[in-house]
């Protein structure tokens, strides 16, 4: 199959039991849903699982796939449920559970703690995002990375994380103003 | 720019991390093996659909015909000594007449005899009726006890000759505690044979051999000999037709 195949394509012969489709298929998302599960996940071994997990999943779920659904909608929304397993395995991130309850004056608490007064430089860069990305409440932080990494659109990211569009709207909203925020005071 | 915008565009001075060689290995061999399976499992189950279940129906459906084609053989059988079991039968019925009896020595081998051969019960000159059941089952030894003619049983008793010791006639006693006479087996075997020689017999001797069939408590029914339809009652539901003293067809009625 051609390297300029679209993902449905790839994915169609993929259900037909073609190996070197899902190849080409993981050579195009390998990067992002790499950097979007271990920055969410907030650590490389947590996200390396996780990351083995989605595609196995993938592979198995390729049947209820679709075409008229994008691919990509398809593989990140693997993606969150996977996440929502991890957190109940692990009960401290409540907040990412009760997606719709999220407690915005705690959330405001615990986006502004912890500022460090590192200079802004290309060199603190990496920590001062991996710090404000830590500071965030899961589902705003899921939804920044969603939009950054995987480039879905509102709708579409909407449809991955399970909520309406004013819902996921209004969590960018926030991240993003928190995120602002946070990395001013990184400086 | 907006917030948005340099916010991504801040984002993208971080490092691209990119999933390790060894993790992407992991998980290719992770994927191939899950098709792996699949196809196995795709395999068996397309197995089980080109043999299985066509090899099930097809026997589902042989078995039906055979079982729907029995039905009306079976009825077959049991009017015309076609069977093995008839063989048999006719065997032990002449071990039962006697060992050193003709009938003993003409037994078939094989089933295409005795359906060539005359039936031996009812060339017992002269034909004789059989006795009441009841009285069969009473008496030990009912074959060496004198036979009654059917026309004249006076007339039978005074010429009071005595019988031969050993005849060809059935023993009956021995029949009905081999439980042969008891279902009807064997009169209906033997009316079959006789329905299948009736064409072209003298419409006397048809009559006789019939009543020498006849096992019923009620009384012998007449022997017509004119031309024209005759039937006899239950249990020999017979209809036959005589044309110049002879029997041109008779058969069973259902």
């Amino acid at each position: 199959m051609s390297s300029d195949a679209t993902d449905e394509a790839l994915m169609l012969a993929f259900q037909g039991g073609d190996a070197r489709a899902f190849e080409q298929l993981y050579a195009r998302y390998r990067g992002t849903l790499y950097r979007f599960l271990v920055r969410q996940c907030g650590n490389a071994a947590d996200g390396e699982e996780l990351y083995q997990d989605v595609w196995v999943t993938l592979a198995r779920q390729r049947e209820r796939w679709e075409p008229r659904a994008t691919l990509k909608t398809f593989l990140y929304r693997i993606a969150h449920t996977r996440l929502l397993d991890h957190y109940r395995r692990n009960r401290r991130h409540r907040g990412f559970l009760e997606l719709a309850e999220v407690d915005e004056a705690e959330l405001e608490d615990s986006s502004t703690t912890g500022r460090a007064e590192a200079a802004w430089e290309q060199a603190a860069l990496h920590a001062a995002w991996q710090h404000c990305l830590a500071a965030l409440p899961p589902p705003q932080r899921e939804a920044f990375l969603l939009r950054e990494e995987s480039g879905l659109e509102l709708p579409q990211l909407a449809q991955v994380i399970g909520v309406a569009i004013e819902a996921a709207k209004s969590r960018l909203r926030y991240a993003v103003n928190k995120l602002r925020v946070c990395l001013e005071g990184q400086r | 720019m907006s917030d948005n915008d340099a916010l991504s565009h801040l984002y993208r001075q971080l490092p691209a991390e990119q999933p390790s060689t060894r993790l992407d290995a992991k998980v290719l061999a992770a994927v191939n093996t899950e098709l792996a399976a699949s196809r196995a499992q795709r395999a068996r189950s397309q197995r089980r659909w080109r043999y299985q279940v066509p090899l099930a129906t097809a026997a589902t459906v042989v078995l039906a015909v055979a079982l729907f084609l029995r039905q009306p053989e079976t009825q077959q059988e049991l009017l015309s000594p076609r069977s093995k079991d008839g063989v048999a039968m006719y065997k032990e019925l002449a071990r039962e007449a006697g060992s050193d009896s003709a009938a003993y020595k003409k037994a078939p081998s094989t089933i295409d005899e005795l359906r060539v051969m005359q039936p031996p019960l009812m060339s017992a000159p002269p034909p004789v009726p059989a006795p009441p059941m009841v009285a069969m089952m009473d008496l030990p030894a009912p074959v060496s006890s004198p036979t009654v003619a059917p026309e004249s049983t006076n007339a039978a008793i005074a010429s009071a000759e005595p019988p031969p010791a050993r005849s060809h006639v059935p023993n009956m006693a021995g029949i009905a505690r081999m439980g042969i006479i008891a279902d009807g087996a064997l009169p209906k075997m033997q009316l079959g044979a006789l329905l299948n020689e009736a064409a072209g017999m003298p419409a006397k001797e048809f009559c006789e051999r019939l009543q020498a069939l006849w096992i019923a408590t009620d009384a012998v029914p007449d022997c017509p000999t004119n031309d024209g339809q005759h039937q006899w009652p239950a249990p020999l539901a017979i209809t036959w037709q005589v044309t110049g003293g002879h029997v041109q067809s008779a058969e069973l009625r259902r």
